[in-house]
């Protein structure tokens, strides 16, 4: 207002200046003193969370971890084959079989480290008793200093399947105790790109100690998953797995799919899944041409085709049990004596 | 006499200014609790930024959401992400002044009434939150509150499933201990 008075004036303009220059350094300075301080207290470089909701997106195992001290226990059931010729209302399409079953227990021993237990139905490699060691090397950080999250995933098996010892080309002829042994290790290479998209490679081993006679041992698979988020709690997620090991004989093809080979033997697991998420839990409604749970099941063994009606429904139930001083493990929560010792001492 | 008033008038107001010390803490404590007869979920930090200026009164806290400590780290994760979405927003921030005519200089311990915006989840609300100032040699040195936050108030969608879980109404409670702000050269 000064300024319109005395327009021109070397003082004014000056007066007007300082008066500002005093109003605006009292106000600046005062919102400045706070952001400073957020700024130096702020950590450099956080990872990122919640690259995944879960330990597994459908049946392949993502980079996440199992938190600290928790058991997670989960309960992982695929129905049978939906659209094949002999599937009518009298199966209900499926669901009154089960593909396969499977029951996981993971223990996260710190952030970094868990290991699981669990067992499986099967669906060619039957009965599997089994246990992993999983371990993330490498997190990645919301400033993509670190560019990706890497996991490793150590598993190996037990089959509890009778021996059938009148058919030397079954996959349960098993003739030696160590046949029954099998191993997966895999690196789950995983990059939240985005609030909403994640995407994972994972290249993976699996060996088998007994294979019939047309197959080999050692089998490498890459796997290519993402999970793209559609609301804050709902989730589309993919998986697809590629064989990479060829094999002269007629099964385990390239794209057999593609090429128009008709009982190509194994075919490589494409799922697709629906992710709701409320709570503690993660809810998976899936679509699925792969019945097995295990690794060394539904990579090696895949007999489904999604051209021939061989896919499937399946979900996962999960409970996380939280261990830990004075907590609770079935509410997750202190218990209430600790509670009121903490209040006591607050006060 | 122009010159003469400007610098009078500048004077005062950088007179103000550094009269206006300003008094922080970069490890306040904030815990809030939720009650319903399903659950009691409950989380603290003590990583909450608190300012106090002496001479205008005016109270400014900022409180990093991802650094609340849940007995369940699985919860944690879902405050995080699904709550609060502390990646989009990852204070709660706090800009008020203390309405009672109080000398901050004067030891004693006073009950405040703190008037300003609360901004939670992206959301501002105005507020009032009644809290206690102790004075010590001169100086602001503890400062506490309790209020409540009402989820709708700032947009915090708890879904259907959840719904019985998780109180509509969060009771929140803070305290800090206030140091001479030094800043950092």
């Amino acid at each position: 207002m000064l300024v319109v008075v005395l327009p021109g004036n070397i003082f004014s303009m000056k007066f007007f200046y300082t008066v500002l220059l005093g109003v605006c350094s009292a106000g600046v300075f005062g919102q400045g003193i706070i952001d400073e301080i957020a700024e130096s207290e702020a950590p450099k470089s956080e990872p990122v969370t919640a690259t995944f909701k879960s330990t597994r997106l459908l049946h392949g195992h993502t980079v996440e971890m199992t938190k600290p001290n928790a058991l997670d226990f989960r309960i992982a059931h695929r129905f049978g084959d939906m659209a094949t010729p002999g599937t009518n209302v009298h199966t209900l399409f499926g669901l009154y079989s089960a593909a396969d079953i499977a029951f996981t227990f993971d223990y996260g021993i710190n952030k970094d480290l868990s290991v699981g237990l669990g067992w499986n139905k099967g669906t060619v490699y039957r009965e599997s008793w089994f246990g992993n060691v999983k371990y993330k090397v490498l997190k990645q950080t919301k400033d993509f200093k670190i560019p990706l999250t890497i996991t490793l995933l150590a598993q190996g098996a037990v089959t509890g399947v009778k021996r059938q010892n009148s058919l030397p080309s079954s996959l349960e002829y098993l003739p030696k105790w160590y046949n029954r042994f099998s191993y997966t290790v895999q690196a789950m290479i995983a990059v939240k790109a985005t609030d909403w998209l994640s995407i994972q490679l994972t290249p993976s081993f699996v060996w088998r100690n007994f294979v019939t006679s047309n197959d080999k041992n050692g089998l490498f698979v890459l796997g290519l998953s993402a999970r793209a988020k559609v609301s804050k709690r709902c989730a589309i997620v993919f998986e697809y797995f590629q064989p990479i090991t060829r094999n002269n004989a007629t099964f385990r093809q390239y794209f057999p799919m593609l090429r128009g080979i008709k009982n190509a033997g194994y075919y490589a697991p494409l799922n697709l899944g629906f992710e709701i998420e409320t709570g503690g839990h993660v809810f998976q409604i899936n679509l699925t041409n792969t019945a097995g749970l295990l690794e060394q099941d539904y990579l090696a063994y895949n007999p489904n085709s999604w051209a021939q009606g061989q896919f499937r429904l399946g979900f996962c139930i999960a409970r996380t049990f939280q261990f830990g001083k004075g907590i609770n493990p079935w509410t997750g929560r202190y218990k209430k004596k600790v509670r009121e010792e903490k209040k006591a001492k607050d006060s | 006499m122009k010159a003469f008033l400007s610098f009078v008038l500048s004077a005062t107001a950088l007179f103000c200014a550094a009269q206006d010390v300003a008094y922080s803490s970069t490890n306040g404590k904030v815990h809030f609790y939720s009650k319903t007869p399903l659950e009691d979920i409950e989380a603290i930090t003590q990583k909450a930024i608190f300012v106090v200026y002496a001479g205008s009164r005016k109270v400014q806290a900022k409180i990093p959401m991802n650094t609340f400590q849940f007995s369940q780290k699985l919860m944690q994760e879902h405050f995080n992400e699904n709550y609060v979405e502390s990646d989009k927003f990852p204070y709660a921030i706090f800009n008020g002044t203390i309405e009672e005519n109080i000398d901050l200089a004067k030891d004693g311990e006073y009950d405040i009434t703190i008037k300003g915006t609360f901004d939670l989840h992206g959301v501002k609300q105005e507020r009032v939150i009644k809290g206690k100032l102790t004075v010590k040699n001169g100086e602001p040195a503890l400062g506490s509150a309790a209020f409540d936050v009402k989820l709708a108030d700032h947009k915090i969608k708890i879904p259907k499933a959840v719904f019985l879980n998780i109180a509509e109404v969060i009771k929140i409670d803070l305290e800090f201990t206030l140091a001479k702000y030094i800043p950092k050269k």
